[in-house]
């Protein structure tokens, strides 16, 4: 392919057909500020401030200017610099500074312009001071008086996630992005937002992918931090018990200025106890637990003539998605709770019980990538039932602690009291003065017992789909030999006769076609002999087009995995900003890298999942069903308000 | 290679664009008729006629019509364009609609008419034109690609202004006399329109139009918003884009005029990038405060807000916001910009 030579302050360079200045300067690290472009995205050109002056041409936006043959491009002169300060300050006239409680304060990208171009801030009026602040369900904020008009938000939402929640309106000085249509309280009937129809049917389904898309942190998760916060100050005789989710691990020591994928589990460990929290876990034991529930289901479902597939649920951007703009298919997806509300209701029992505490007074606080796991944590079909747990499992200690036992009937609890995004936990640990990176790591608190290389790929798209095969494989050849599930709901580990896998696991182990960053994956894998067809999605708007081509006849898949958000968790809504593809990659081989290296590398050769059932449900098919299955709800328009 | 008799014959008549970027119609044509697609192309006629100080093609659909369809028949064939739209602002689709219907089904061509939204400015632009029939919002798009490879529905599209049609069509039949049409308005003048040959000054033009300039007067050339302004000395100039005059009285209140067209680029911004939505709103405000108190211009602002809008605004209608203002300071008022306001601070 024919390279193009050209200039950049007298330097040569070589660039390929197509490239624009800026991906040329990103590349050769020449630094030339920019706020709307976003890998992930079309190049829109409306903050007008990634300016260069090339001969010939004047200024120019590099974002949107293809190199050519022989051009001179200089990317620092005083019409730059008087250009580029001129449009930072009138962004920065849009943008009401609330530095003092915004989590960005430590990486905002404008804040870092503000001081390398000196900027004299003052030189125009605030005129954002009077807008309002929106709530979406009780996942997200967006607060339009930070918001810089970029519509990064707008297009992420539309085109990378099909769900229209935004929209630009009015013209010139008003203009403004916000939610589509009226607020909930102000919605009459006949309005053309409850239509509700195919072509007018939009809402928000808390992935957050607004949230990572916006350069000036407008848009954010509802905040718990400081609840959690308060609660480390003075915890009111409460156990405080966080647990960590799979994929944060890889990301939130970008927070820190460390390398993206670089693993910080033992360090997360030890800043948990530093601010406070009397137990650390990890939600990969809980993962365990959703891979061995779904991977019967995935048999159960296989072996019968039920309509297929069998979608994962693990995802709540997902799951609305699908209760909102795809009710039909709800009766698809796993009933299986995802990793953390399986880990919630065992620690408010299991653990409780183990550690002698009314279950009443643990409080668990999740750090997760994650805003739509806020609005998953809220969601009462997840509570807990204490009275049922109570008659039906044997909790002594519990028992003793709550010395009137009736006082307990019907008493439901929160499986998550808090979600904070990896975002959030970053800000505490600034706040507190805490550097993660030089953290003396520590072992994760193991009451609960270890986790297996199948939790540990969750976060990474195709880690739900990989780990449940695995298991599932297992899970045919103990059908095929005993002609049920029996052993595996009583945790026994059934050995197999025909062991062929014998040196590492009873099960076949990778399935490297569910692997890769790809949109959509699909695949015929073998699992213990039969031939299943499989889908691995992540992206909302590819999940779009999959269910589209299973309601038009055009596709035919066994088993989908849909994660709402680019790359899986490791891109998810709560993660660190910047996020592009080029982090989530590194992310994700990082996730890989941890699973390859644990002994265990299935759900259902660890042990600590099977003493759970061995010793805890102990065969109870009603009971499980009632703490790790949930069902799903059709869900209206939940729209926005105004906080 | 191949060139079809009318492009060439347009290009033999040196025939340019009606509408406001003055580009070369037959090279226009060409580049629609060459792009390649395996869906259709389309034609559009722009009777937008959003610049103040226009109305020439009220003027041509109340005369000549029929002439306008022609020439879109011609197009259509020429760029092998299954299907044409009539792009029309709300008055003169409500004015126009039902002869412009029986004018399309007495000539057999596949013409639409679309109903502009808004009677805006920006909604002029082409690819505003393009994105407002695709229900987009109104607003200029990144350029390139352009409307002629990339245009309604990303498909190649020629879009053309109504009087540019009309003139293809007497080209095509042998009867155009390199004439085009005149717009005078503004004080002590009713609205005139006369047809005069393509090259001839403002002077001339106006004698056409029977005004003699005086110092009494002066004008602004080009459009009422984004036209430049001159004094009555300053006239023996082609007119470059619109062929439009708009007089104004000298005594005239400076604040009245200035804020006059800050007013409107204010309001006409689409709000897409930021010099031209904060820029020509913070430009204003400057202007609305530095009138009403007298106070002295913060001029270093001033410079900046100018330079940053000519040069870094998405379209031309941020680039050219100031124009008429600097030009009316410059030649009405006799200021010296550079010395006054600054090194960098010129008409675009």
């Amino acid at each position: 392919m024919k390279k193009i030579k050209f200039k950049i302050n007298n330097k040569r360079y070589f660039a390929k057909l197509g490239e624009t200045v800026l991906d040329v300067a990103l590349r050769e690290k020449i630094e030339i500020p920019h706020l709307c472009k976003h890998p992930d995205l079309d190049i829109k050109g409306n903050c007008r401030v990634c300016l260069v002056e090339v001969r010939g041409m004047g200024l120019v936006t590099s974002c949107s200017t293809e190199v050519r043959e022989d051009m001179e491009i200089f990317t620092e002169n005083e019409n730059i610099i008087r250009a580029r300060r001129t449009n930072l300050e009138l962004i920065f006239a849009e943008h009401v500074e609330k530095c003092g409680t915004c989590i960005y304060q430590d990486n905002c990208t404008i804040l870092r312009y503000a001081k390398e171009y000196d900027l004299r801030i003052s030189r125009f009026e605030e005129r954002k001071k009077h807008y309002p602040i929106w709530q979406f369900g009780d996942s997200i904020q967006f607060d339009s008086s930070k918001c810089i008009d970029c519509r990064n938000c707008v297009e992420v939402c539309e085109k990378n996630q099909t769900c229209g929640f935004y929209e630009v309106a009015q013209r010139g000085v008003e203009t403004t992005v916000k939610p589509k249509g009226k607020p909930k309280d102000e919605l009459e009937e006949g309005d053309l937002d409850l239509l509700n129809n195919d072509d007018n049917k939009f809402d928000c389904t808390y992935c957050g992918q607004c949230v990572v898309h916006c350069p000036v942190g407008a848009i954010s998760g509802v905040s718990h931090w400081q609840e959690v916060d308060k609660l480390l100050a003075d915890r009111k005789g409460k156990v405080l018990v966080s647990q960590i989710a799979p994929s944060i691990r890889v990301s939130i020591g970008e927070e820190f200025n460390q390398e993206p994928g670089k693993i910080v589990t033992g360090q997360l460990a030890a800043s948990m106890k530093k601010l406070g929290f009397d137990y650390a876990f990890d939600v990969n034991l809980g993962a365990d637990i959703t891979t061995y529930e779904e991977a019967q289901e995935l048999v159960h479902w296989l072996s019968s003539d039920k309509p297929k597939p069998m979608f994962t649920s693990c995802c709540p951007g997902w799951v609305k998605f699908v209760e909102f703009f795809y009710p039909e298919f709800l009766s698809h997806l796993t009933t299986t709770k995802s990793p953390v509300m399986c880990s919630g209701p065992i620690i408010k029992t299991y653990f409780a019980d183990f550690i002698k505490k009314d279950p009443r007074d643990i409080i668990t606080v999740s750090i997760m990538p994650c805003t739509a796991k806020k609005h998953e944590a809220g969601l009462v079909r997840h509570d807990i039932d204490l009275g049922l747990c109570l008659d039906r499992l044997d909790l002594k200690n519990i028992e003793q602690v709550c010395k009137n036992r009736e006082e307990l009937k019907g008493v439901k609890v929160p499986s998550v009291d808090y979600v904070i995004t990896t975002r959030e936990y970053a800000y505490l640990l600034h706040k507190h003065k805490i550097d993660l990176p030089s953290l003396k790591p520590q072992d994760l608190d193991k009451p609960l017992g270890v986790y297996s290389g199948a939790a540990a790929i969750y976060g990474a798209t195709g880690g739900v789909m990989e780990s449940a095969l695995r298991s599932a494989d297992y899970m045919f050849r103990v059908l095929d030999e005993t002609g049920s599930l029996k052993s595996v709901v009583n945790g026994e580990n059934y050995k197999l006769k025909k062991n062929k896998f014998s040196k590492i696991s009873q099960s076949r182990i990778d399935f490297k076609e569910a692997r890769g960053m790809q949109g959509i994956k699909e695949a015929t894998v073998k699992v213990a002999g039969r031939k299943v067809k499989i889908a691995v999605v992540n992206g909302l708007g590819n999940a779009r087009q999959i269910l589209d081509n299973l309601r038009a006849g055009k596709v035919q898949y066994d088993y989908v995995e849909v994660m709402a958000c680019p790359g899986g968790c490791i891109g998810g809504g709560g993660q660190p900003v910047p996020t592009d593809s080029k982090l989530r990659a590194k992310r994700a081989a990082a996730l890989y890298e941890i699973g390859k290296n644990l002994p265990i590398r299935t759900a259902h050769e660890n042990p600590s999942v099977l003493a759970i059932y061995k010793k805890y449900f102990k065969g109870d098919k009603e009971l499980i069903e009632d703490i790790l299955h949930s069902g799903f709800e059709k869900s209206d328009k939940e729209g926005y308000f105004e906080v | 290679m191949f060139t079809p008799k009318i492009i060439k014959k347009i290009k033999k008549a040196n025939l340019i664009g009606r509408g406001c970027n003055s580009f070369a119609t037959a090279d226009k044509w060409d580049l629609v008729r060459k792009a390649k697609t395996r869906d259709s192309k389309f034609v559009i006629c722009n009777v937008s006629e959003s610049e103040p100080g226009v109305f020439k093609d009220r003027y041509i659909l109340e005369l000549w019509q029929e002439r306008v369809v022609e020439g879109m028949k011609i197009a259509m064939k020429t760029v092998h364009a299954k299907k044409g739209f009539i792009y029309i602002n709300p008055e003169y689709y409500e004015q126009f609609f039902d002869h412009l219907i029986s004018t399309i089904r007495s000539l057999e061509v596949d013409i639409e008419i679309y109903e502009k939204p808004l009677h805006d400015y920006i909604g002029g632009e082409e690819t505003a034109v393009v994105n407002s029939m695709q229900g987009d919002r109104v607003e200029p798009r990144l350029k390139p690609p352009y409307p002629t490879t990339n245009g309604f529905l990303n498909q190649p599209t020629l879009v053309n202004n109504c009087e540019t049609f009309y003139a293809v069509s007497l080209i095509n039949s042998d009867e155009y006399k390199n004439t085009r049409f005149y717009c005078l308005s503004g004080d002590d003048t009713e609205e005139k329109i006369l047809e005069l040959p393509v090259n001839i000054t403002v002077r001339q033009a106006l004698k056409e139009f029977e005004h003699s300039p005086s110092d009494k007067y002066f004008y602004q050339i080009g459009g009422k918003a984004g036209g430049n302004v001159f004094n009555h000395k300053q006239l023996n100039r082609k007119f470059s884009g619109l062929a439009s005059i708009v007089i104004y009285r000298t005594e005239r209140s400076e604040k009245d005029v200035v804020m006059e067209w800050l007013d409107f680029f204010k309001d006409e911004s689409c709000g897409q990038c930021v010099p031209c939505r904060e820029g020509t709103y913070r430009l204003r405000n400057m202007m609305a405060d530095y009138f009403h108190d007298n106070s002295s211009l913060n001029k270093e602002l001033f410079e900046d807000l100018i330079y940053t809008l000519q040069n870094t605004s998405f379209c031309p209608l941020g680039r050219i916001s100031a124009n008429a203002m600097l030009s009316y300071f410059k030649n009405v008022k006799g200021k010296n910009l550079k010395t006054e306001f600054g090194e960098k601070c010129d008409i675009k």
